[in-house]
């Protein structure tokens, strides 16, 4: 039993002296399993140097597009095979979409930005880190820092997460968390959004409804907002807030070469109203004229819900639909040669 | 110091390795009285005077007792009992007692101010005040001898293993151990350190992680959907025998670490398919203490079966704390009991009658549960509301991750839950008793995300 014992010990520390190894070596990748941006993040600087076709939004976009029929359907009308990465991620604020635009900016090979215009992607901000919560916690931290037994566990914790890696980036061995290690070695040939929020199972069942659909003439035509020659100036400042949001960003990806196209999602019942107003309309029209790129509204009209999972959300076949429309429209606006400006 | 804390872990395998280094037992005795006051101490170290009054009452009262003639013997006991549970009254019911008097006055017109009582609960207090109750009790019925050596009775009194949340160990399972000088046994410790992994998942993997649902449910049930709110429910069930499952464990893992085997706790209690049974699986030192001293002090089966019952139960009920949910609670149980035993069991032979049995058992123990979980009666009712008033509406789904813990629980229940009630692990070959650990390990080191304290240490 003795002997027994010494074997569980030392199988069990040769257990975690070889994770402690691994996570050393892919401390990269441990740090951003558990963080959906930072994860995303990294597959957009790791994207293969092919990657023409960028998207960027929240999980409205992410659900609205596939990767691959978006670039299947562009190949059907153009006969160029492009690589798109659809790399939108739920609950995206204006603080992690300016972070992706920047890591964009970087990557030579990408030409075209498409980016979800939208209530939440434009207007959600951070979490305001000096709230009430944050505060009262603070407090809390105050009075237990009077108190030794406290400060020896904080002590003990610290020295644990000082000196070993897998205590460090423990939030990455939870096993759903985990799976997304293969997110990072997969993603260069396998679609990452396949191991997205929805879970693998379901995504693969879902392949089968994957094929490009017949599109009807009227079907889903967006609105197109294209910059006026007349009102373009490249150095016009805007105090409204998605205005000045946009054209920051546009300014900054057609300064390293790439087109931007801004996209309205489309959206079902009175989310249409919210996405697709006079007040919103005239935003999004200021801000392609001052920054340039163009703007593609499929926000009106109301979408209806069988395309839909919810009033913001595509289904898998509202996916399909889109993907191809979208395909359409921009094969349309002749934005996939690339080059600075165009539409401008 | 929480079992789910760094500081223990490091704390307990000190201990144990000193514990075995000693070759004296009085030096044993003195290192186990010395760690359970510092770790009684850790949490709050005033509490130590009261538990150290505690102590030396109990002490005196105990050697009264061995000194006291046969007339005077129930005498003595009667004042130790009282002093007892005058303490716990004073500590855990006057905030209660009093707002309900004084309630009570003001419903008759008076005016009145209300009492300033204790707010401060001292940790364990019910079970230890429940364990010295049952030695003092056994004494005096001649079934264990007097402790004359304070050292050894301090070790019964506060072995740090089990004084926060139990076990309720009886003294003459207890005290020849703490007296007996024992050589190290492999098994006990590679058992103990078996169970205190298992123990650690049960709380951090399974119960923490389900906290999170139960807390936002329990918060504001109107926000979520009858699918969600019986979920919740489901979850609270699994949460609290996990919470406390997980804490028995890691005590007997302790205790086997020290070559001490404290009485089982749990047994799979939601696989009952009677209530009766399952208050034979569930919390079994406590179920045991109420039958010992007080169902059959009341009467038993001998007479007044039902009323003893119910009562019984209500006071079970209020022992785990002073608020109306937990008497309704307790009521609910002992009505259910009565019930059980009345009806006649004429539907045995049916096919499938187990199943429904065992089905109707666990919502009902699941709905009881919602009393003992809400705040106050209002929080219960509105509770039930989601739960069980239309209209049902299913527009959101709920959460994967609660489902996913739940299906969890019944995997691990199913797979180790007889490893944590018995000795088989250690009849397990070695490739499964490292690859148990290891998974449990695991868990415990992705999950302890937020360090939660004891559901049951407020009791």
């Amino acid at each position: 039993m003795l002997r027994r014992l010494v074997i569980f010990i030392l199988c069990i520390f040769a257990l975690f002296a070889g994770l402690e190894c691994l996570v050393r070596a892919k401390e990269d990748v441990f740090a951003v399993l558990a963080d959906k941006s930072l994860l995303r993040e990294k597959l957009i600087r790791d994207s293969s140097s092919d990657t023409e076709v960028m998207i960027l939004g929240t999980s409205r976009l992410l659900d609205a597009v596939d990767q691959g029929l978006f670039s299947e359907s562009v190949a059907q009308q153009t006969g160029r095979k492009i690589k798109t990465f659809n790399a939108s991620v739920p609950g995206v604020n204006v603080e992690i979409l300016e972070r992706f635009v920047a890591v964009v900016s970087e990557k030579d090979e990408v030409n075209l930005v498409i980016i979800e215009a939208s209530t939440p992607s434009l207007t959600q901000l951070p979490v305001d880190t000096s709230g009430q919560t944050i505060r009262e916690a603070e407090g809390a931290l105050e009075v237990r820092e009077n108190r030794f037994p406290a400060q020896l566990e904080e002590w003990l914790r610290e020295w644990m997460s000082d000196h070993l890696a897998f205590v460090r980036k423990r939030k990455a061995l939870q096993p759903k968390t985990l799976l997304k290690f293969f997110v990072v070695a997969t993603a260069d040939f396998i679609d990452p959004n396949l191991w997205d929020r929805k879970g693998v199972g379901r995504n693969l069942i879902n392949f089968k409804a994957r094929k490009i659909p017949e599109l009807a003439e009227d079907a889903l035509v967006p609105e197109i907002v294209s910059p006026k020659a007349s009102s373009f100036s490249s150095d016009h400042q805007s105090n409204d807030p998605i205005v000045a949001l946009m054209v920051r960003i546009t300014r900054s990806l057609q300064g390293r070469g790439k087109t931007v196209v801004w996209v309205v999602p489309p959206v079902g019942g009175k989310a249409s109203h919210i996405e697709s107003n006079d007040e919103r309309n005239k935003q999004y029209e200021t801000a392609i004229n001052l920054g340039g790129g163009q703007l593609l509204n499929y926000a009106m009209p109301a979408l209806k819900s069988d395309y839909l999972r919810d009033p913001t959300h595509l289904n898998i076949y509202g996916r399909s639909f889109f993907s191809a429309a979208l395909a359409r429209d921009i094969v349309k606006l002749k934005v996939l040669e690339g080059g600075e400006g165009s539409g401008d | 110091m929480l079992f789910n804390s760094l500081t223990f872990l490091v704390f307990h395998l000190v201990l144990v390795a000193i514990y075995w280094a000693l070759t004296r037992q009085i030096f044993r005795q003195v290192l186990l009285l010395v760690g359970s006051v510092v770790f009684y101490g850790w949490y709050y170290w005033p509490a130590l005077i009261l538990l150290g009054i505690s102590m030396v009452v109990n002490y005196g009262f105990s050697r009264w007792i061995n000194s006291a003639g046969c007339s005077s013997k129930k005498k003595v006991l009667a004042a130790a009992i009282v002093a007892n549970l005058a303490s716990l009254v004073w500590f855990k019911y006057s905030a209660f007692i009093g707002e309900n008097f004084v309630e009570m006055i003001r419903v008759l017109g008076f005016s009145v101010t209300s009492p300033q009582c204790s707010e401060w609960l001292p940790l364990g207090i019910s079970f230890y005040t429940f364990q010295v109750i049952a030695y003092l009790v056994d004494q005096s019925r001649g079934k264990v001898k007097c402790e004359k050596n304070f050292l050894v009775f301090g070790v019964f009194k506060c072995f740090y293993a089990q004084l926060v949340a139990g076990p309720i160990v009886r003294a003459k399972e207890l005290i020849p151990q703490i007296k007996t000088q024992r050589r190290f046994r492999v098994g006990d410790f590679y058992l103990g350190l078996y169970f205190m992994i298992g123990g650690l998942t049960l709380k951090v993997f399974v119960a923490d992680t389900l906290a999170q649902f139960v807390d936002y449910g329990f918060e504001d049930p109107s926000r979520i959907e009858v699918a969600t709110a019986w979920l919740t429910v489901y979850g609270f069930a699994i949460q609290i025998l996990c919470d406390f499952w997980g804490y028995s464990t890691i005590a007997i893992g302790a205790g086997l670490m020290y070559g001490i085997r404290l009485p089982l706790n749990f047994d799979l209690p939601y696989q009952a398919s009677s209530l009766r049974e399952f208050w034979h699986r569930w919390h079994i030192t406590l179920s045991q203490w109420l039958r010992d001293y007080l169902y059959i002090p009341l009467g038993g089966n001998r007479k007044h079966q039902n009323r003893n019952l119910f009562l019984t139960m209500l006071l079970g009920g209020l022992w785990h704390g002073a608020s109306w949910n937990f008497i309704i609670w307790g009521g609910g149980h002992g009505t259910w009991l009565i019930a059980e035993r009345m009806l006649p069991d004429r539907f045995a032979k049916i096919p499938g009658i187990k199943f429904l049995k065992w089905l109707l058992l666990f919502n009902g123990v699941c709905l009881l549960w919602v009393f003992f979980r809400a705040p106050d009666f209002g929080a219960a009712m509105s509770y039930f509301k989601a739960l069980l008033a239309p209209p049902f509406t299913m527009q959101d789904s709920p959460p994967d991750l609660l489902i996913i813990m739940l299906l969890a629980f019944v995997g691990i229940s199913l797979v180790f839950g007889k490893s944590f009630t018995d000795r088989r692990f250690l009849q397990w070959g070695l490739g499964r008793q490292i690859l148990s650990c290891v998974l449990f390990l695991f868990l415990i080191l992705a999950f302890a995300g937020s360090r939660l304290d004891f559901i049951y240490f407020v009791f």
